[in-house]
């Protein structure tokens, strides 16, 4: 059976936002062929491009690439600041699951992404729009099970348990060799600014 | 409620309630052995927990078969989010880890235990979310756990060859070392500069 055009559209954008992953040293998944197209390198158009992507895995891989580079977080922000409706809202809710989780977990990603835990916090917000506790509320817990709570009467998913199972990937992810490293272009781009 | 993570918290009171309507819901004998957070709940160490965690164990099938049918009713009763889930279901524990757990109280035919401290100590080391390794400094702050029983017990697990189904041994001692670091850092245990390895500061705990 041949894919549809929509099909075609969002397979080719799967193979970009991986490869642009890929290249932020987010491994978690792979594109299936060679991208056709620009992979957007600068952050702010890929984290927009993964709040809009139709693939619920590329969506949740922003709180992975926050996660990794939590310095990404202003371009997060600004990412979030040009979104409307329930996309916006769901990349609120991702941001804030990324700073919570990150909280939650702070010594386990420092010892495996080999970084001191005094790393950069990724800073709160979007907090007091959805009423949420603050961050420092049981190490984050506390947000992030509000979070879930709120998530889950408003969409109908359980989404404690998506979190928690994304997080547990990423656990399990990133000891693996090459996780967190930028490809050579990007460090390139991070040099000439 | 469809969703267990929105039941609402277990703190001291839900967790007795939940204790003594269990003691009145089985027959058979029964051993429970709190786990995790429930444990520190229970010692009135911290305010609340998400889960009961428990093991259990019963000396014929028919005490577990009693848990198992009376658990869901219980759980939805008293809205609380009950869970079967001990360390030995990630690492392995050392031998008898579940007689030498801490008997506190019986309710009916139900026998409360707290599961072996060293033991929970190795799986929150290993498991090593922020607030199990606030968990640890709490424990050892308040002298529930002596530091060298815990490193008895890892000498015992780090030889074992199987049982490691989450974690593997070097990945535990890791996460281990970073929190003998930290631990050290905060002034709970010591370094023993003839052997190199830590020891409780100031003696070991009870």
């Amino acid at each position: 059976m041949r894919a549809t055009s929509g099909e075609a559209q969002a397979g080719a954008e799967w193979d970009r936002l991986a490869e642009a992953l890929n290249r932020y040293g987010v491994c978690h998944i792979a594109p299936l062929t060679k991208p056709r197209g620009a992979v957007p390198s600068d952050p702010v158009g890929l984290l927009l491009r993964l709040a809009k992507a139709s693939d619920v895995r590329l969506q949740e891989a922003a709180i992975l690439l926050l996660l990794t580079h939590p310095k990404l977080a202003p371009a997060a922000q600004d990412a979030i600041s040009r979104l409307g409706g329930v996309q916006r809202d769901r990349a609120m809710r991702r941001y804030i699951a990324a700073s919570a989780l990150q909280r939650m977990w702070r010594t386990r990603i420092s010892l495996a992404l080999g970084r001191p835990a005094s790393e950069v916090l990724i800073p709160p917000a979007y907090l007091d729009i959805l009423r949420l506790p603050p961050l420092e509320e049981d190490y984050g817990r506390a947000t992030l099970r509000a979070l879930a709570a709120d998530e889950e009467a408003r969409y109908g998913y359980d989404a404690w348990a998506g979190y928690t199972s994304l997080m547990d990937l990423f656990l399990a992810e990133i000891g693996l060799q090459g996780w967190g490293q930028r490809s050579d272009e990007l460090r390139r781009r991070a040099r000439t600014g | 409620m469809s969703c267990d993570a929105v039941r609402a918290l277990a703190d001291r009171e839900r967790l007795e309630r939940f204790l003594r309507a269990l003691g009145e819901s089985v027959r058979s004998p029964l051993r429970l052995y709190l786990v995790d957070a429930s444990v520190l709940v229970d010692l009135g160490l911290r305010q609340a927990t998400l889960d009961i965690d428990y093991v259990a164990q019963a000396d014929g099938p028919q005490g577990l078969a009693e848990l198992e049918r009376q658990l869901p009713r219980l759980k939805e009763q008293l809205n609380v989010n009950v869970e079967p889930a001990g360390p030995a279901d990630f690492m392995p524990v050392p031998r008898g880890a579940l007689d030498q757990s801490r008997y506190m109280r019986s309710y009916g035919p139900v026998a409360v235990y707290h599961y072996h401290y060293p033991s929970l100590i190795l799986s929150k080391a290993a498991r090593s979310a922020e607030r199990d390794l606030a968990d640890v400094e709490l424990l050892l702050r308040e002298g529930v756990v002596d530091w060298a029983a815990v490193e008895a017990a890892w000498a015992e697990v780090r030889a074992s060859e199987t049982g490691w189904l989450r974690h593997t041994p070097s990945e535990v001692e890791r996460r281990l070392e970073a929190l003998r670091g930290r631990l050290r850092a905060a002034g709970l245990i010591a370094v023993d500069p003839a052997t190199e390895s830590a020891e409780p500061a100031g003696g070991p705990a009870a």
